[in-house]
């Protein structure tokens, strides 16, 4: 006696049993393509990121430029041009740039040599502009360049710190939620300080604070997001705490942009 | 009346050997015509083997129904496994001697001196591997004595193959191999066995796609193709009768021949 109801359901039973290995496969495949397309945009960062800290000598080279030729009238050209001259060389840079950032240091030790003259000479004068350290990024060098000018030089920084400023900012316009995106995925520190020093730029000091904190989170031992830090805390009328945090900082450390930042709050010439 | 249109198909199906139903395909008339030339030859055995369900048997019968008017042709399609009984047909159906004491090998070759044909007499022995070896060894004296000429069917597999290399191997002067159908010779298979019991209708439902699921089931097997198709016949007429909504009058379906390979154990679901 046929009992077909039944035999429906072995059948059934078998189609699906015959499925499983199709279904095993295409389960597979698509699990390889998902795991490619993590794998993919993970090395993006690690490219990028190894591009920013490249970035960051060539912003030093810019104002070392500067220090160097203080002339008036031929400013604005000569530092467009350097700045297209930087923007070539980072295409071609090489890790070993990096390096050459690491070199720069002991120039600072130099600074620690003249240090007692540069303070005092800096107590005495205090001619810098907010704006200026605001537009560049490394304060350290902007103090030792308005120390060394004559006011003329220094009005005549101010343009071209406003021609230098429009000129980041169009890059950091297209590339700063991509590196944010970027530290979100790979808490580089580096990432972190470039963040900060853009919004201090910007004047978005909540912002800057809250990334040179989180900078110094990964890495307590970078000068600059501590500088950045303090700075952004004295803007958002914290000064207290930022002559605090300064001088704990300088308790382990002997930083001369951290000194001299703590007697310019101190004096109250930075606000 | 449809109830009879599946029914009717299920009955092509049904696994018998008769010559009556035998199905001319290519390859298969090809070895058959080999088989034919072969016993004209004065060959003393011919060896006709391959798988179970390939159509020995079928071949076999073929051949005893062409040749049968035509000259001495004995078939036997069950082994005669005793020796005694074995010599008795042979005297009984070559040379209408009924011994009714024992019959040997000695008085056989005896009693085969008496007689002379025109044309050799042909013995078809299906199932040939069942046969006992010292039994063997005579169908190989007789052979060699010229009196009959033995054609014999094996199933090809390792122990069959030894049998055939210890007795046959020097003697056999032919041998025919038969294999399972392709997919195109199965839907010819298909189509012809059912055209000739007059299932037209039922033979133009079969397309490719239907073939080649069967052939897939059944890889090309005849014997397994019949069970399968009279299996597939028996669950048409079930629905026929009861849920007729179910079939397509077009196009048989791949479903329900599956069902039929799990009833019939070719599928395990």
């Amino acid at each position: 006696m046929l009992n077909i109801h039944e035999l429906e359901r072995q059948w059934l039973r078998y189609k699906i049993k015959s499925y499983i290995p199709l279904v095993l496969s295409i389960f597979a495949s698509v699990s390889i393509i998902a795991l490619l397309f993590i794998y993919v945009p993970l090395s993006d960062t690690i490219d990028t990121a190894v591009e920013i800290t490249e970035v960051e000598p060539i912003t030093a080279q810019v104002q070392t430029v500067t220090k160097q030729e203080p002339t008036p009238e031929p400013v604005v050209a000569p530092i467009e041009l350097n700045i297209a001259d930087n923007t070539q060389v980072k295409i071609k840079v090489e890790p070993k740039e990096e390096r050459h950032t690491l070199v720069l240091k002991p120039s600072l030790h130099f600074m620690d040599n003249i240090e007692d003259g540069l303070t005092a000479f800096i107590e005495e004068e205090m001619p810098m502009q907010e704006p200026l350290t605001s537009s560049l990024q490394s304060n350290d060098t902007l103090a030792v360049l308005d120390d060394n000018e004559n006011p003329d030089s220094t009005s005549t920084t101010e343009q071209t710190d406003e021609n230098r400023l429009n000129i980041t900012s169009n890059q950091d316009d297209s590339d700063l939620k991509d590196v944010i995106r970027r530290f979100k995925k790979n808490k580089n520190p580096a990432l972190s300080l470039f963040i900060a020093k853009r919004y201090y730029a910007a004047g978005e000091y909540q912002k800057s604070y809250n990334y040179a904190l989180m900078t110094n989170e990964i890495d307590k031992n970078i000068e600059e997001s501590w500088i950045i830090f303090s700075k952004s805390l004295v803007k958002l009328g914290q000064h207290e705490l930022a002559m605090n945090t300064l001088k704990s900082y300088l308790k382990t450390t002997k930083s001369t942009a951290a000194d001299v930042l703590l007697r310019k709050i101190e004096s109250g010439t930075f606000k | 009346m449809k109830s009879s249109f599946y029914l009717s198909s299920k009955e092509v199906f049904l696994d018998v050997v008769d010559a009556k139903e035998y199905v001319q395909l290519d390859r298969v008339s090809t070895l058959y015509q080999s088989l034919k030339d072969s016993v004209k030859k004065p060959l003393k055995m011919i060896l006709l083997y391959g798988k179970p369900g390939t159509g020995k048997s079928m071949m076999l019968n073929k051949l005893y129904e062409d040749l049968k008017d035509q000259q001495k042709v004995v078939m036997y399609h069950t082994p005669l496994v005793d020796e005694v009984e074995f010599l008795k047909s042979l005297a009984r159906d070559i040379y209408g001697v009924r011994p009714f004491e024992e019959l040997n090998f000695t008085q056989f070759n005896e009693l085969s001196e008496h007689y002379q044909f025109d044309n050799i007499p042909i013995v078809l022995l299906d199932e040939a591997q069942l046969y006992t070896s010292s039994l063997m060894e005579k169908i190989r004296l007789i052979s060699d004595a010229r009196k009959i000429k033995f054609v014999i069917t094996l199933h090809k597999t390792e122990k069959e193959d030894i049998i055939a290399k210890e007795h046959f191997q020097t003697r056999i002067w032919e041998s025919l191999e038969l294999h399972n159908a392709s997919a195109a010779e199965l839907k010819i298979y298909i189509q012809k066995k059912l055209m000739k019991n007059n299932c037209f209708d039922v033979a133009n439902m079969f397309d490719n796609k239907n073939v080649k699921c069967i052939h897939h089931i059944t890889k090309g097997n005849y014997r397994d193709t019949n069970k399968l198709l009279y299996s597939l016949f028996t669950l048409y007429d079930w629905y026929e009768e009861n849920q007729p909504t179910k079939i397509n009058y077009s196009n048989i379906s791949n479903k329900i021949i599956e069902m039929a390979a799990i009833q019939t154990g070719f599928i395990h679901a």
